[in-house]
Parts: C-alpha cells; structure tokens; sequence
C-alpha cells in the first residue's frame, strides 16, 4: 500500500551542493533545470539551477519524500516562494567559502521564517573544512543572537551519508515536535 | 564578468537594434526582452519597467529551462518555443541559437496579437541576432553611426 508522500526544500547559495545532494539521494534520474552560468563573479561554476531540481527518495516506512531544490542566485527568489508552499521542510545548504555567507544565512531565514520557526529546518554548511570560518559554534551563536533554532552540521554534499543524516535530523524534528503536539492537546 | 564583458559593447547595441527594429515593426507586441539563459537581461524594448525587465529575464531563463527538461523527459528531440496562453495576450519565449552566451528571446503580445505572427516574428528575430552577433565575433562588421552595417558577404 501506497505511503504518504512529503515535500522537501533543499535551498542555499550557488555551489553550496544542492544539486549534487539531491542527486546522491534520488531514486529516479533527477530533473535539473541546468543553464550556462555567466555569474562568474558570484561563482566559477560552469553551469547552474535557474528553475529547479526534483529528485524523489523512498523512505522505510513506504512514504514518498519529494526533493526540490531551488536555484541560488537571487535573481530567482520567486522560486523560493513559489515551491515553499506545501514544503514539510527545508534543507538549508551554506558554502564557507564564500565570504558574505552569514549575511546570505540572514537573507535565508527571511524567506524561510515560518519554517525554522517552527523547527522545519537543517543547516548544513559545506567546505568547513578548508574554509574554518564561520565555524558551527558561530553560526550556533549567530542563530541565537536573532532567537532562532536549527541544527547545523557541518558536512560533504558529495557524501549520501551527510545528506541522509539532514534529512534524518530534519524529520526528527518534525516528528518530535508532532510528538510534544499532541501530547500537549491529549 | 558582466553582460557586456561578454557580448561587448558593439553587441549589446546590435541586440537592442534588432529588438527594436522588431518592436517598431509588430503593433500588437507590449514589450521583448533578450537576455541570457541564466537570467541577465541584455535588451528589451516597449512598456517593461527597469524591475520588470531584471525579474522578467530570470523568469523566462526558467521557463525555458523548465520545458527544455520536460521536453527531455517526453522523448522529444528539442524544445522549439515555449508558449504561455493568456487571456489577454501571448507570451513566447525561444533560445536564440549558437551564440556564446547562451541566449533567450522573450515577448509578450497583446490581446490582438496572432500566435503565429509572434512565432514567425520571433524566430526570425533570433536568426537575425544570431547573424549579427556571429558576424561581430568574427571582427568583419563595420559598425557605423551606431547601426550595424552587413557585411557584403554575409547571408542575408
């Protein structure tokens, strides 16, 4: 029998892995949305996400998780409102590399307010480890400063074992949270 | 690197020519845009506002890329157009072909405009600018009082 099925959002800056997450967990062949980056300045990628990429990964209990992942640059922000809706979650990827990064945090958790507002986000941050600043306890620290929570890792979006450990943190959380729900109403 | 340091200064006038001249020609058209296809504007012309123009370009790099993938998924050998019915106007979107950067033609028709006329038009607008900008990159044009002059061995 058929299992219900959940959307997920993997977002974050350009380069920062969401493509290649998403395919290191997808079932079926990824549908990328792909294009000549001319933002050489932002990043030195050759291509990049100007629409979307969807991917879909089974989970044990028979339901059905849906992955979306939204193009970084700014530019397309509408994209960002325009899949949210429905969302379960969202994975939020950060590069370290890039300088501006917790001003690009900032700007993420505008969009994604009512979603780590309500414990439905991850954090994952990439190239920690040739990049050491900020470090997790600084972006710990960040998040508190602004009264927020979310877990953050620091992790390889080529690795399927650090996605999968997002995606389980994520809905730990959200099953924790409906947990605590509705123990409060019973 | 910007738009400019791509195409070049010579070429971005030579887009907005040939949009223009489309434009002047085609009464029922409210406005074009020719951008990249990831979403930088690099021309346009009629009633689109600076806002309009930046968010417009990103929206139809991702239309376009959208259908391309849909295309893909469906078997079919390539994505020609992308039309978008209104219910007052028209909005086709084409890639213009062989060009480095890639680009897109975007235009937005009225309620009078004829969906084969748009076609028609639009295609042939972005042959035009693919003549004209390979023509640029290969340093024989002559470019005189701001408008681009063929070359006399050029296809038409």
């Amino acid at each position: 029998m058929a299992g219900n099925e959940h959307k997920l959002i993997v977002s974050g800056c350009i380069g920062a892995g969401k493509t290649t997450a998403i395919s290191q967990l997808s079932k079926i062949r990824v549908v990328s949305t792909e294009a000549q980056n001319n933002d050489i300045q932002n990043s030195s990628k050759a291509q990049t996400t100007v629409a979307m990429d969807y991917g879909e990964l089974s989970l044990d209990n028979g339901d059905r998780l849906r992955l979306y992942g939204t193009p970084g640059q700014k530019r397309f922000d509408y994209m960002w409102k325009v899949m949210a809706p429905g969302s379960l979650g969202v994975i939020l990827l950060l590069d370290n590399q890039r300088k501006q990064v917790l001003e690009e945090l900032q700007e993420y958790l505008a969009v994604f307010q009512s979603f780590i507002q309500e414990q439905r986000m991850v954090i994952g941050v990439v190239r920690s480890n040739e990049y050491h600043y900020p470090s997790v306890g600084d972006y710990y620290a960040y998040l508190r400063s602004v009264q927020l929570q979310a877990p953050v890792f620091s992790i390889d979006a080529r690795r399927r074992s650090d996605i999968v450990l997002l995606i389980n943190a994520l809905l730990s959380q959200i099953e924790m949270k409906i947990k605590l729900q509705a123990r409060s109403v019973s | 690197m910007n738009v400019e340091e791509m195409i070049g200064k010579a070429g971005i006038q030579t887009c907005q020519s040939c949009i223009d001249s489309l434009y002047g020609r085609l009464s029922e058209l409210k406005f074009l845009l020719l951008a990249t296809t990831d979403g930088f504007e690099v021309a346009a012309a009629g009633d689109i506002s600076q806002d309009d123009y930046s968010r417009m370009s990103a929206m139809a790099s991702s239309l376009l890329s959208l259908s391309q993938a849909i295309v893909k998924d469906a078997e079919l050998p390539a994505c020609q157009d992308v039309i978008v019915d209104g219910v007052d106007g028209k909005i086709l979107v084409l890639a213009v072909p062989g060009q480095q950067p890639d680009l897109l033609l975007m235009g937005v028709g009225n309620a009078q405009s004829a969906l084969g006329g748009l076609i028609f038009n639009l295609r042939a607008t972005a042959q035009e600018i693919r003549a004209a900008l390979s023509v640029l990159n290969t340093t024989d044009a002559v470019v005189v009082n701001e408008h681009f002059v063929k070359p006399s061995l050029a296809s038409v």
